[in-house]
């Protein structure tokens, strides 16, 4: 940067002249020095100031390509794990090959021919795939399990006992690969191998209630307040308002106390925390809160009151519906407690009253204050069961302050109710509770209001079953959710317990591969309340026996004629055909079945003048034909079976038999329900009840048509120890027997009769069934345990069962390696991106701050002339003088 | 009127030639002496002699010898040149803080960040517990912070060596003045209010010379009275008076710990008030464009150290404290949290406090407590250090207190079994009181990183690059460390939507932009200095060609003269001889 200064228009001194040569002369070298020096280095500047706006362009560009470098880096070590895994994954000793390798295998020894020697063989090879199938879901590489999710140190599968357990989560290891883009370089085994069973998830909403303590993140099902709100309030019997502004809130306890610290000028505003929102109240006013400009924070605390005209003190909000955290107290859960404010005149005198427990029952208790006598700075109180009433006895000389009036009421054990003292009623946090509550007091009628729902019943505890051992767990030391779930996860049942997505219910899962899973009762209704339990009154029984469901009887399936079905004679000898062919039996209920087969026959009765009247009776929960002859005659009443008809053995009419006859002892013939029943219950006096559980869906839909089947004399209901459809005998304890019909296997798909049996009697006058709603886990493990333990047993059914769960295996490992594959293809795409970008970074910082050599040299010989031009002007002007010429 | 007189006015011509040809001489000979004023004899008629009716003129005679010089001009040029010094102490201090910077090179603070977040990024790559890969991205944060207080220091030897500068220049005042004072005298004295005004050329010259320099050291006012004194004010106080000057001093001042000297008078402590030249330049380049740099760069520091801890504070290391000791004091321990002294400013809100037995699978939840930091004073008074303490205090399984130097210290009650973590911490009080954090510090001249995390082979498994599943409980392999390299990117509220290289980046093109203004207003001004010093030269400066012309025609007038006189011998001799 050579500067010119103009050249002075008189005269000329010699120093002058001499300074100035010597400037331009430096000048000169200067930029000889500054090219030389850009030719040497290969940049153009060396200070930013030199070209401001290129250097910081430079130093943008350098710092990206330093993230760029990363993300380089980032994608190659993508790419190496993904490659990795897909190498596990994929060829004939990789996890695909295995199992298809033990599909194929196994498939030659499904069937009756298989010798036991190819069974054991098969058996000893599912064992081998297990090992090795192990060893390569647990895969290490650069140090990280390939399938443990995002516990890259921790080995995913432990094979012990015979049971597999997945030890890692379903997250996968994510990284940037270019800046704000994440990519996952792992995959969990749970997505290659399975490993956590399906969800037992929690189907009851567990309601948590609104505390002080309640987070606003959590409100709205998890939505949550929007953050830095303020919402306006306001008297409008005073015209006055005040704005508060909430945004340094974070709980609701927060909130009431902003509330209330920024009252409309001249009011007093309370809020109360009930169990599922906020109650706000203004004494003596007329209470308006609304939005602040286009806020919505009211609106979102369910207080927004805007046009509501005339006299409301309180406003009480709606259901904040809060989420629950792993610190949620579990007595917060399914209900809500009952709570009451005793405001009185004065400051620091205001009590606040919680119930112990949830529940309607502690609502509308009132509070009234009696001279207790000269007691002091003490109070007594008795809860007055007649007017429902807490009464407070206080010192006849105003010595009882608020405080001593809350201690009473927490040091009495039996009362229902907790006290507090209000801090936002003192003018400053020492004179809390120091006011006086004086005599006569009623709180202005102020009763106890909110309670609701039930209380958790953590004592009884609940029963699991997993991997073939049973655990009992009972709760009632447990405080927290966060302590259940614990106590859950940290036992030796392999479970996974958690909070589900929505932050209302709790969800348990089974870590096991190999066993049976079920979540059951211990005596109480834990589980139920919970929702956890596995086999519940709305468990569908197409879910029954891994998906097999509970086949039973066709429900009323009469095998009819075209011609007669069949022929009655009644006792004078008139006989008459029934024909059923003209009824359409389609989707017809039994008993709307029977009814039109009784009509059938009185028509056809009725048109031979037969006196043959039929009729349908009810046992239990179905119906049966039954035929009275009113003739008197000397015959007796006879059904005969038509030719090539079934139709009267199918209605208990006849005997079975190929020319079957019916003759009657008496005036009446009852038919049988036994071809479209599916089990008999007898009870300890001999009834016997047939029950159809055809139309049954749910668990639910049995127990009620056992119930109704029984009309009492034996109740239907779910077990109180573990799982299972359990019956009690009401006649008495004695033999209770539960027996199959013939062609439905409900009983045994139930679980009330065992497997391959028929008949089960118990005499404890109690029949528990087994549960055969178990969960099982996904796995690859599993499907081979079973289908082992399935070929051990030369259990066919099961078997082929295993063997078609392998083909879902099979897909869901192809399916993983498909996706391994999409994102190692992707990642290469990043890549090449990558690089392409970088270059072009690269050409962008080079054009920025790199020399341009040609120029920069072309300068320098440009320089070098002028300065050479220089030296010489410099010597002649130097060496001119006059004194030459004198 | 005789021959005789005739001789004697020769003879005074003569003399008086001879004195045009010696500050002819003198001028030549100061030809090259900077700062010389050029001088010239003023000749004039001598009185004259009446003889009956004429009046006959008696010769030459030398009234005085007097410097070419333009006093606006140079007055001008001192201004200027005191411009031009301070412009260019600005220039250079910005041309130092860009080499210390070193923006473009390889190693710069800027490029550290980068550096230090890739190696954040780099634990993803591979196992995320590697302790290996989190040794390194620790030791990358203490490259970084090592980057940073070198800047800070070297900038703070820049400020030192400033700070110098204004104790040489108190004494270089001191002795100008000086100079000048005396000069006064002997200028007074030489010249006793003559009428030239400018007989003691030399000593002008020299007190011209002392007088520029001054005027660089300082923007001053300087007034010549007619004796021939030049009084020198700057801002109104006077420094030099006539025969007498005041002393200066330089006086250290410490605020906050920073030194900074400045120059008074030695006899009232009132300060040289100067606001331009070499000194005002050196205030302002210390004062505003130093410091300016120095508390952008603590805003750096501040801002990497709270917005990092309280990304970092969320999460988990694999292996979690039996013991901690907050790296942040607070002031008062009884005083609510926001209000407490903290160097960091916590907000209300919440966090969670993770007891864990050590023996237990790491993958189920530890005990979670939450800890509220009531700001808001929800029931009745907020959270202060000591009530927070207490709090902890009552989490099963760990012991909390403050310690005498009112910093928040938590122990586990059996560090062999039970060890603690923390989580969700929504207050930022984690990050404020330096428990569970990464850097420590809250400047430039301080940040560092974590003890906890240095000391020992196995610190780094406490890195809490993991975070715990909110629904399980369980922990999530290198999840925070991933929040930590989102947070390179983003957009922080606190910082006025700046991200943390954002505001390095910013501090960057502050110096960048000032020293490119800087230079081109030094470049400017030297110009204007060059323009007024060949201005001024072009009054003043001795040119030889000039001199020599002054010399033939006062040689000229001698040997005429001289051949006057001649003629009046020959005249003389003829009347001898008759």
């Amino acid at each position: 940067m050579s500067r010119i200064p103009p050249v002075p228009t008189s005269r000329i001194p010699g120093l002058l002249a001499q300074q100035r040569l010597t400037q331009q002369y430096q000048a000169d070298q200067l930029d000889l020095f500054r090219l030389q020096e850009q030719i040497s280095t290969g940049l153009r500047i060396n200070l930013p100031s030199e070209d401001a706006p290129a250097a910081l362009r430079a130093i943008s560009f350098q710092r990206l390509l330093d993230r760029k470098d990363q993300l380089g880096d980032n994608i190659d070590s993508g790419l190496l794990f993904l490659g990795s895994t897909d190498a596990t994954l994929g060829g004939a000793d990789g996890v695909a090959g295995v199992l298809s390798q033990i599909k194929a295998d196994t498939l030659g020894v499904v069937g009756t021919v298989a010798t036991d020697e190819q069974r054991q063989a098969a058996i000893a090879e599912i064992n081998g795939a297990l090992e090795s199938l192990v060893t390569l879901a647990n895969r290490q590489f650069n140090g990280r399990y390939l399938f443990s999710g995002s516990q890259s140190n921790v080995q995913p599968y432990i094979f012990e006992d015979g049971t597999v357990s997945y030890q890692g989560d379903e997250r996968e290891i994510q990284n940037y690969s270019d800046i704000g883009v994440l990519f996952s370089s792992s995959i969990s085994g749970q997505e290659v191998f399975g490993g956590i069973s399906e969800a037992v998830v929690g189907s009851v909403d567990l309601n948590p209630q609104t505390t002080a303590d309640t987070l606003l993140s959590t409100l709205r099902g998890g939505r949550g307040i929007n953050p830095n709100g303020s919402l306006l309030i306001g008297d409008s019997t005073t015209n006055e308002s005040s704005i508060v502004d909430l945004s340094a809130a974070t709980t609701l306890g927060d909130i009431a106390r902003l509330i209330e610290d920024n009252p409309p000028p001249g009011s007093t505003v309370n809020v109360t925390i009930t169990g599922d929102g906020i109650q706000v109240n203004i004494p003596g006013g007329n209470l308006v809160i609304q939005e602040v400009g286009t806020g919505t924070t009211a609106r979102e605390l369910g207080l927004l009151n805007d046009q509501t005209p005339g006299d409301l003190q309180t406003i009480t909000g709606e259901d904040l519906d809060p989420q629950f955290l792993r610190t949620t107290r579990l007595d917060n859960l399914l209900g809500t407690k009952a709570t009451a404010r005793l405001e009185s005149v004065g400051e620091g005198n205001d009590i606040l009253i919680e119930s112990k427990l949830n529940g309607t029952a502690f609502n509308g208790v009132g509070f009234e204050v009696f001279n207790g006598g000269d007691i002091g700075s003490t109070a007594n109180v008795v809860f007055n069961a007649g007017t429902n009433t807490l009464e407070i006895y206080v010192d006849d000389s105003g010595e009882t302050t608020a405080a001593n009036i809350v201690d009473a009421i927490n040091a009495d054990a039996a009362l229902d109710f907790t006290a507090s003292i209000d801090v936002g009623d003192a003018s400053s946090p020492g004179d809390a509770g120091t006011g006086e509550v004086p005599i006569g007091t009623t709180f202005s009628g102020a009763t106890t209001a909110g309670g609701g729902g039930s209380n958790l019943d953590l004592a009884s505890g609940i029963r699991v079953v997993n991997g073939g051992e049973t655990f009992d767990f009972e709760f009632s030391s447990d405080t927290t959710v966060e302590d259940l779930l614990n106590r859950l996860n940290r036992s030796e049942a392999g479970l996974e317990a958690s909070i589900n997505d929505a932050g209302d219910g709790l969800v348990i899962r089974s870590r096991l591969s190999g066993g049976d899973f079920q979540i059951g009762e211990l005596g109480g209704s834990t589980a139920t309340q919970l929702g956890i339990r596995t086999l519940d009154r709305d468990s569908q029984l197409n879910g029954f026996n891994y998906g097999v469901g509970v086949p039973t009887a066709d429900g009323f399936d009469i095998p009819v004629a075209d011609g007669v079905d069949f022929s009655i004679t009644d006792s004078n000898g008139v006989a008459f055909d029934v024909d059923l062919s003209g009824i359409d039996f389609t989707d017809l209920s039994a008993t709307d079945a029977i009814t039109q087969i009784v009509n059938e026959i009185n028509t056809a009765s009725t048109a031979a003048l037969a006196d043959v009247t039929a009729t349908a009776v009810s046992t239990g929960n179905v119906t049966v034909v039954e035929l009275s002859d009113a003739g008197g005659g000397l015959e007796q009443l006879t059904i005969t079976g038509g030719d090539g008809s079934l139709a009267a053995q199918y209605l208990g009419l006849v005997p079975d038999g190929s020319s079957p006859v019916q003759v009657s002892t008496g005036t009446t013939i009852t038919g049988e329900d036994s071809e479209y029943t599916d089990f008999t219950i007898t009870s300890n006096d001999g009834q016997t009840f047939a029950v159809d559980v055809s139309a049954a869906q749910t668990v639910g839909d049995v127990i009620d048509a056992i119930n109704a089947a029984t009309g009492g004399a034996v109740d239907a209901q779910l077990a109180a120890e573990g799982n299972g459809i359990e019956l009690i005998d009401n006649t008495g304890i004695g033999a209770l027997t539960v027996t199959a019909r013939p062609g439905s296997q409900a009983a045994e798909y139930l679980g009330i009769v065992g497997a391959d049996e028929t008949t089960v009697t118990s005499t404890t006058g109690t029949l528990t069934g087994t549960d055969r709603n178990s969960v099982e886990n996904d796995s690859v493990f599993n499907t081979l345990i079973r289908l082992r333990d399935a070929l051990d047993a030369n259990d066919l059914p099961a078997i082929e069962r295993a063997a078609a769960k392998l083909d879902d295996d099979i897909e869901r490992v192809t399916f993983a390696q498909a996706d391994v594959g999409n994102r190692f293809q992707n990642l290469e795409l990043s890549k090449f991106n990558l690089q392409e970008e970088q270059i072009q970074i690269r050409s962008a910082l080079s054009e920025e701050i790199d020399v341009d050599l040609v120029q920069a040299i072309s300068d320098l010989t440009a320089r070098q002339t002028s300065l050479e031009a220089s030296l010489r002007a410099t010597a002649n002007i130097l060496q001119l003088s006059l004194l030459n010429f004198i | 009127m005789s021959l005789f007189s005739s001789l004697q006015m020769a003879g005074n011509t003569l003399q008086a030639m001879q004195i045009g040809l010696h500050v002819v001489g003198n001028n030549i000979a100061n030809a090259n002496t900077p700062g010389y004023v050029r001088e010239r004899a003023v000749f004039a008629p001598a009185p004259v002699q009446e003889v009956g009716t004429l009046t006959l003129g008696l010769g030459v005679e030398v009234t005085g010898i007097v410097q070419n010089i333009d006093k606006f001009a140079e007055e001008r040029l001192r201004d200027a040149g005191g411009d031009r010094a301070s412009a260019e102490l600005a220039e250079s201090t910005y041309r130092d803080l860009e080499v210390l910077l070193n923006s473009l090179g390889e190693s710069n603070v800027s490029a550290q960040l980068a550096g230090f977040f890739n190696s954040l990024s780099e634990i993803n790559n591979g196992n995320t517990s590697d302790i290996a890969k989190i040794n390194l991205a620790i030791s990358a944060g203490e490259q970084l912070t090592q980057s940073i207080t070198t800047l800070d220091r070297e900038v703070n030897v820049l400020r030192d060596d400033l700070n110098t500068r204004v104790d040489q220049l108190a004494d270089e005042i001191n002795t100008l003045a000086e100079e000048i004072r005396q000069l006064n005298l002997r200028i007074v004295n030489i010249e006793g209010g003559g009428a030239s005004g400018s007989d003691a050329g030399g000593l002008r010259s020299q007190r011209g010379v002392a007088l520029k320099r001054l005027a660089e050291i300082v923007d001053l006012e300087a007034n010549e009275s007619d004796t021939g004194v030049v009084n020198i004010s700057v801002n109104g106080q006077f420094l030099v008076f006539e025969g007498t000057r005041r002393e200066v001093e330089s006086q250290q001042t410490s605020t906050d710990g920073t030194v900074s000297n400045r120059i008074v008078f030695s006899t009232d402590s009132a300060e040289l008030p100067a606001t331009g030249g070499e000194l005002g330049g050196i205030y302002e380049s210390r004062d505003t464009i130093l410091d300016d740099f120095l508390s952008g760069l603590d805003e750096f520091a501040g801002a990497l150290a709270f917005e990092f801890n309280k990304v970092y504070s969320q999460g988990q290391g694999t292996e979690g404290f039996t013991s901690v000791t907050g790296t942040y004091r607070a002031d008062d321990a009884n005083a609510a949290l926001d209000q407490a002294g903290l160097d960091f400013t916590p907000d209300n809100g919440e966090f969670n406090i993770l007891v864990r037995n050590k023996n237990l699978d790491a993958r189920v939840s530890p005990d979670t407590s939450t800890i509220q930091i009531d700001l808001i004073g929800d029931d009745g008074s907020p959270t202060t250090l000591t009530s927070l303490a207490e709090q902890l205090d009552a989490v099963s399984g760990i012991t909390a207190s403050v310690s005498i130097d009112n910093e928040l210290v938590i122990n586990s009650e059996s560090p062999a079994d039970i060890e603690f973590t923390f989580e969700e911490d929504t207050s930022g009080v984690l990050a404020a009181l330096g428990i569970n954090t990464f850097f420590t510090g809250a400047d430039a001249g301080n940040i560092g990183v974590n003890a906890e995390l240095t000391t020992g082979i196995s610190a780094g498994a406490k890195f809490a690059n993991d975070l715990r599943d909110s629904q399980t409980g369980g922990p999530i392999g290198g999840a925070n460390a991933l929040r930590l390299v989102d947070l390179q990117d983003k957009q922080l509220s606190d910082q006025d939507g700046k991200s943390i290289g954002g505001v390095y980046q910013e501090l960057i093109d502050a110096t960048t932009q000032g020293a490119t203004t800087t230079a081109s207003i030094a470049d400017g001004l030297r110009t204007f200095e060059g323009t007024l010093e060949a201005a001024a030269a072009s009054v003043s400066g001795v040119n030889l060609d000039e001199e020599a012309i002054d010399l033939i025609q006062l040689q000229r007038a001698y040997q005429a003269s001289a051949r006057y006189i001649s003629t009046l011998s020959e005249l003389l001799d003829i009347l001898v001889n008759l």
